[in-house]
Formats: C-alpha cells, sequence, structure tokens
C-alpha cells in the first residue's frame, strides 16, 4: 500500500450520523440503509415458534441514523370494547416487538447498536446490540451473546 | 404536482412532533416519541409512543402493566399509495399492534417547510411530522 492510500485508510470519516468510522463501516452502513422484511428468527439453529405460521415484520434503517423495527406474531387478536382489556393487551404484546430510536454501526465487531428511544414492551430500556451479516438479499442480525439469529429480506 | 412528486416527497423518515384534535393537544404525557418512514418501494411503518412509564414488575407483564404498555401506542406497517387528486396518501396496513386494528388509513397530506401534517377526513384530528435530516 502506497503511502497516501494507508493515510486515506487511516484518515476517520464522518458517515451521515457523525459517528467517525472507516471507510468500510461506512460501507455497511450504506448496505444496511433501507428496509428489510422480516423472513423469521431461529434459536440453536432451530426456527422459532411462537409467532404463529406467517409472521410479519419490517426493519428500517434510514440514511440519516435513524432506524425501526416491528415483528408481528401472525394471531388474532381481538378487542371487544373501546379499550382493550388487560388481557387482550397481554395477547397484543405477546411475541411483539415494535421500537424505534437511532444505530450505529461498529465495523471492526460488526454489530449494529439500536438505540431505542420508544418500544412498546414494559421494562424494555437502552440499547441492543445484533451482530449482522449481509448474505445476497439478506441480512442476518444476531443479538451478541445468544444462538438467535433473526434474518431478515431487501424490501426493493 | 404529480403523484410521483408528491411520492418523493413523502420518500424518507420523519420525526413525530404532535397531535391535535378540536384545536387541542392530544395528551400522549409531555415527551411523546415517533417516526414515520416512507419508502422508495412503496412501504411505510410507522411508531408513536407515549411518554409513560413502561414498568415490568416481573419476569411476566402483568395485565395492568400491559394496559398501560400499549395505551395509544401507534405501531403499524404496511403499503402506501398517493391519490394526488385527493391529495391523501393511503396506508394499506399489514400489520398493527393495537388489537382489532384492521385496513386501509386515509390521510391528506399538506407539506409546510420541512414538516408533513396529516390529517384523518372528516376529523379534525392532525398529526405533525418533521423531516429527519
Amino acid at each position: 500500500m502506497s503511502q497516501s492510500a494507508e493515510r486515506l485508510a487511516e484518515f476517520p470519516v464522518c458517515n451521515s450520523f457523525g459517528d467517525v468510522v472507516n471507510e468500510r463501516s461506512q460501507s455497511a452502513v450504506q448496505r444496511l440503509i433501507g428496509s428489510w422484511r422480516y423472513v423469521g428468527s431461529s434459536l440453536d439453529g432451530k426456527s422459532q415458534p411462537g409467532r404463529g405460521a406467517s409472521p410479519k415484520g419490517i426493519i428500517i434503517y434510514d440514511a440519516h441514523g435513524h432506524m425501526a423495527c416491528h415483528v408481528a406474531p401472525d394471531r388474532e387478536v381481538t378487542r371487544a370494547g373501546k379499550e382493550p382489556t388487560g388481557e387482550e393487551a397481554t395477547a397484543a404484546l405477546a411475541d411483539h416487538i415494535a421500537y424505534f430510536g437511532t444505530y450505529s454501526v461498529d465495523e471492526r465487531a460488526q454489530t449494529v447498536t439500536h438505540h431505542r428511544q420508544g418500544s412498546v414492551q414494559p421494562g424494555d430500556k437502552g440499547d441492543v446490540v445484533r451482530g449482522y451479516e449481509f448474505v445476497g438479499d439478506r441480512l442476518i442480525l444476531r443479538p451478541v451473546g445468544t444462538t438467535r439469529e433473526v434474518i431478515w429480506e431487501r424490501i426493493k | 404536482m404529480t403523484q410521483s412528486d408528491v411520492a418523493k416527497k413523502l420518500i424518507g423518515s420523519w420525526r413525530y412532533i404532535g397531535t391535535r384534535i378540536n384545536g387541542g393537544n392530544w395528551n400522549r404525557g409531555a415527551n411523546p416519541k415517533g417516526m414515520i418512514y416512507y419508502g422508495p418501494h412503496g412501504e411505510m411503518a410507522v411508531q408513536i409512543a407515549p411518554d409513560v412509564e413502561r414498568r415490568r414488575s416481573g419476569p411476566e407483564i402483568t395485565p395492568e402493566e400491559a394496559k398501560i404498555a400499549l395505551k395509544d401506542y401507534i405501531a403499524y406497517f404496511g403499503t402506501y399509495t398517493v391519490d394526488e387528486q385527493a391529495g391523501t396518501v393511503t396506508h394499506h396496513r399489514h400489520d398493527s399492534l393495537q388489537p382489532g386494528d384492521k385496513a386501509d388509513l386515509v390521510r391528506r397530506y399538506e407539506f409546510t417547510g420541512d414538516r408533513l401534517v396529516l390529517r384523518p377526513p372528516n376529523s379534525t384530528m392532525e398529526v405533525t411530522w418533521e423531516r429527519i435530516k
């Protein structure tokens, strides 16, 4: 590598939301940006039951460092009255993921961190860190320290 | 403005500013947060989180905790279409957090500077968003 190329490689670059990143992490951000359709989740290599036959979901990474995630189980959840009862609310929340906030990418660790600003799940606070892997049109997110994986497919 | 121009203006993400109804503020607490997203491929998602403490006392959420967590929290996603003639955007919901929430929602849109105002037809409600950039 020539000296100038080496200098360039080490030169810190700011991504669109102000984090200092190197050039490779900027490209990981570029690959994340867009929206992704939920395909499924697995634990220990086995697909996870509990979300029904055809759960739906979307995860969004925008160009300005904002993100949102929503995974809805395939389950009929009813509401008898104007406001859901405690039981109906409990059923609606079970296995339902809905949060949003900002995100940042650590290219060295190959992780994306979701800085949650709002989440419907009681007690949900703070950041979640996900290892990311791109496979063709798919994005695999793995909660760090678990054998869980969540598969997404690029919406295009 | 052609339809594609409107769709282009919608595309991106927008930060929740607030909701008004009958000229007053819809109470979602002191500092509710939210985001709406319109994608370039016709996909959309929205979430609005009221500013309340969503507590969990144990590993299982109690029915009362669930009720508080769910109340007025808007979260749905799907696709959208624009009717320029009518000045409306329709949210075709594929799923929604709220039980019993189904079908399409029609919103009149208005762009004012960096803001987007969405109004359900035949309602005094308006929801204001600010472009995230």
